[in-house]
């Protein structure tokens, strides 16, 4: 129970500070993909012209974020600079790979119970549980499996923000030359530059998609500029 | 946010704390700052002599960037044992003078050589190569120099900007490595990071993330009018790299958009450096598809009396893909050439080139004959893919090398030519997956992809394999066992999320038309609407039958159903450049089309399918 806890202590304050991040930076701007739906219906566009429309704009979206970006709080920024550099490899990046076979190395080797790696029934493609554990379980949905995705998303995070929090770890700490410092500023200052270009480029490439109707409510609501 | 909202969003960060072992070497490959973090020392060396029969290099310290200067001289041992191949990256590096980065302990070194890295043990008085460690390409790709300036930077506590090889959601790097990509720069692309000390240990956590991306290649399109003002520099090196970094951005942009270089690349043509005007028709022929000025030019190099004009022209060819097969048999003839250096720059060129080269399949195999030339052969061979068949008896007999690179260099030819005849490669994987390291075993799993179905029985035989990346596995299972059904159908392609889709995205395209029948199934459910939920990759299984795709969807841009129009021109837009043959039906439908919308929709999707063609 005790170890429960301590996974899902640090795991529940992650999700507060996903849900937190997902509204920074975009000023009163709603999150996206909380109003898809309502969106799509306001634009009158079809689920095909929806389905290329959207992901442009939660890349327009994405990139206001770092233009309009803030230093974070404290504790985000501790948080951001800690732990960084382990890696599950064990040893050294100057030492060769290694991961032993069968359970009982650092990396596990696959499959590790004596089922058959390359079994033609459990090909992809097939419809078959996916997930043995999720099937034992009763949980092998597609929203599971989903959300058991997500764990592997990328394409996370926020290059203003990132220069902001280590700006305020530099000015925090005495010691810190102000050649660095002037270093770090110049950094953001670049970083919100071509950020701002990108989301120039990014509104580009989504108004050849719009009708005048279309951009008069996506300007109206702060979708764009 | 309520605690039963949260809850799936807890299960699956619960999951992915599991599920973390999942990741492979090439994701956990160390970033610079891990490097950084290891290493005890880290010194600039410069390489004073090479001693080739020996497998020696020996190098002097020039500066110490981290902890005590090392003894001078100081020997490596640049090959595996004394009648070892030495690494062709070592080879092509070790010109006396090349500096190097060092990265040591007192038992284990790194050493960046730019644009490759290998790695020492200490073994009593002398340092002996170990392992082969491509992933560090991942930690660093470019220039000794460039590498020095940024280590000086971040190790002041500062930023400093390097590149590396992307390895992205759709731009998986692990193909590049299994195939020894790296052998062949013009096919590798990079991208352009900050790093700092604060930075993560892991390349996954960083070549994907906007905290640490700038860009991808060396240069960005806003760039294009400064590299088109460069091509009239005083220095011909740089003429030369700025026509070489224009045909870089139409990798990453299509010819569309650096069709304004065409008309200042064309006046390069008339350069009095060899090396710029071979650059400029290079770049000038991937531009254009077709330049009978600059191929002209390209060919006559080939019979010039100048060895450098000659290693010029070979090297320039490249970049040329269809527009330079007749160049192909020139190439091939240059196998032959007197000069060394000519001779390998033919061969990587072909391997370039790839099926382009099949013409010259006959002229190359003589060459898996002798030690020096067999690896680059056998990756030249298996770059035709599988147009190459039969797979020669001489590679199937490198696998009983006692060299280890050179059974993996048989494998990685026989895996990308197939055929029956590459079973041997088959057995061999069978016999040796389950004791080869991590990479290996990564690779070989690849490799069996790659072989399909004829692997699909012998693969039963396999019970263990040392790597814990399920989804690279579940993959090749797909590859072998179900090439005609879609791998996404069935739920087992969504739990791995981004991890998923770029091993799958980077297979889809690797398979290229291995998986035929799979798109002559796909195309007509996807215009009905019935393949389910279609990944972004899952519409580049059509690009394995292009031809017969577009027979499929294109006619629905005539369709009676708006519907069906617009599904067919987002399918069609989804394919990209290999659907550019639907281009007139598209403009037909754009000129039949009364809803501004759908006319919008339609236009997008002759810029997707048109956008590597150029506009003059």
């Amino acid at each position: 129970m005790r170890i429960l806890v301590l996974i899902l202590l640090p795991l529940l304050m992650a999700t507060s500070a996903v849900g937190a991040a997902s509204t920074r930076g975009g000023g009163d701007v709603p999150p996206l993909s909380d109003e898809s739906g309502a969106l799509q219906r306001k634009l009158r566009a079809s689920d095909e012209e929806w389905n290329v429309i959207f992901p442009k704009l939660q890349r327009i979206a994405r990139l206001r974020e770092e233009v309009n970006a803030v230093a974070p709080s404290t504790n985000d920024a501790t948080r951001k600079g800690r732990g960084g550099l382990n890696s599950p490899l064990g040893g050294t990046s100057l030492d060769t790979p290694t991961a032993p076979a069968g359970m009982n190395g650092p990396r596990r080797g696959f499959p590790g119970g004596g089922s058959i790696p390359f079994d033609p029934k459990t090909a992809p493609g097939h419809v078959t549980p996916s997930n043995p554990l999720l099937a034992l379980l009763g949980i092998d949905t597609p929203q599971v499996r989903r959300n058991m995705g997500r764990g592997f998303r990328t394409n996370q995070g926020n290059s203003v923000e990132a220069l902001l929090a280590e700006l305020q770890t530099l000015v925090a700490a005495k010691d810190t030359p102000k050649a660095q410092i002037q270093a770090k500023l110049e950094s953001i200052r670049a970083a919100r530059a071509r950020a701002a270009r990108d989301l120039q480029r990014a509104q580009n490439d989504l108004a050849p998609l719009l009708t005048s109707e279309q951009v008069a409510i996506l300007v109206s609501l702060g979708h764009l500029d | 946010m309520s605690l039963s909202r949260r809850f799936p969003i807890v299960l699956s960060l619960i999951l992915a704390f599991f599920a973390h072992p999942c990741l492979a070497y090439i994701d956990l490959a160390p970033t610079i700052a891990k490097v950084i973090d290891d290493a005890k020392s880290i010194s600039i060396i410069e390489l004073t002599a090479f001693d080739q029969q020996g497998r020696t290099a020996i190098f002097k310290e020039l500066k110490t960037l981290k902890g005590e200067p090392g003894t001078s001289p100081l020997t490596h041992q640049v090959a595996s044992g004394e009648t070892a191949i030495i690494p062709r990256s070592i080879i092509q590096w070790a010109q006396p003078g090349a500096h190097a980065v060092v990265f040591s302990t007192s038992k284990t070194a790194v050493v960046c050589i730019g644009l490759a890295w290998y790695q020492l043990k200490h073994s009593d008085t002398s340092w002996k190569l170990g392992a082969d460690r491509p992933e560090l390409a991942l930690t660093y790709y470019g220039s000794v120099a460039r590498l020095e300036s940024a280590l000086r930077k971040i190790l002041a506590g500062g930023d400093g900007i390097i590149t590396i090889l992307p390895h992205l959601v759709n731009e998986n790097v692990s193909f590049d490595f299994s195939l020894n990509r790296l052998a062949y720069p013009v096919l590798v692309r990079f991208e352009r990071v900050r790093a700092n000390l604060r930075m993560p240990g892991t390349v996954w956590r960083v070549s994907n993330s906007p905290d640490y991306v700038i860009g991808m290649s060396p240069v960005d399109e806003d760039d294009l009018p400064s590299l088109i003002n460069q091509l009239q520099s005083d220095d011909p090196e740089a003429r030369a790299a700025v026509a070489d970094d224009i045909r870089q951005l139409t990798d990453i942009t299509g010819a569309a958009k650096t069709s304004p270089a065409i008309a200042p690349l064309e006046k390069c043509l008339a350069d009095t450096t060899p090396r710029v005007w071979c650059a400029a028709a290079g770049t000038l022929l991937r531009i254009t598809h077709g330049h009978d000025a600059a191929l002209k030019l390209l060919q006559s190099a080939f019979a010039s009396t100048n060895p450098i004009v000659r290693r010029d022209a070979a090297i320039a060819s490249a970049v040329t893909g269809k527009a330079g097969a007749s160049l192909v048999p020139l190439l091939a003839s240059l196998l032959s050439d007197p000069d060394d250096s000519i001779r390998y720059a033919a061969l990587q060129s072909l391997g370039t080139l790839g099926p382009v080269a099949l013409p010259a399949r006959n002229a190359i195999i003589p060459l898996l004959n002798t030690n020096d030339t067999m690896i680059d052969a056998a990756d030249a061979l298996g770059r035709m893919g599988p147009r190459a068949q039969p797979v020669p008896p001489q590679l199937a007999a490198m696998l009983l090398s006692d060299q280890l690179s050179v059974r993996l260099a048989a494998l990685r030819g026989m895996a990308q030519i197939g055929g029956k005849e590459a079973l041997p490669a088959v057995e061999y994987i069978v016999r040796e997956i389950s004791t080869a390291t991590e990479v290996d075993a990564y690779n070989m799993v690849e490799y069996l992809a790659l072989l399909g179905p004829i692997a699909s029985e012998p693969a039963l035989k396999i019970k263990t394999i040392p790597i814990p990346n399920a989804p690279v596995i579940a993959a090749a299972n797909w590859a072998m066992n179900a090439p005609n059904a879609f791998p996404w159908e069935g739920g087992a392609t969504e739990g791995f999320g981004d991890l998923g889709s770029s091993i799958y995205a980077a297979l889809v395209v690797e398979l290229g038309e291995r998986i035929k029948p799979c798109a002559l199934a796909l195309a007509p459910k996807l215009m009905d609407n019935s393949a389910g939920n279609v990944p972004d990759w899952g519409y580049k299984i059509l690009n394995a039958a292009p031809e017969e795709s577009i027979a499929t969807i294109a006619p629905h841009l005539a369709d009676s159903d708006k519907v069906h129009r617009e599904r067919a021109a987002v399918i069609l837009a989804r394919m990209g450049p290999p659907a550019a043959p639907a281009r007139p039906r598209l403009q037909a439908a754009i000129t039949a089309a009364t809803d501004p919308r759908e006319k919008n929709l339609l236009t997008w999707s002759l810029r997707e399918i048109t956008k590597d063609e150029p506009v003059r």
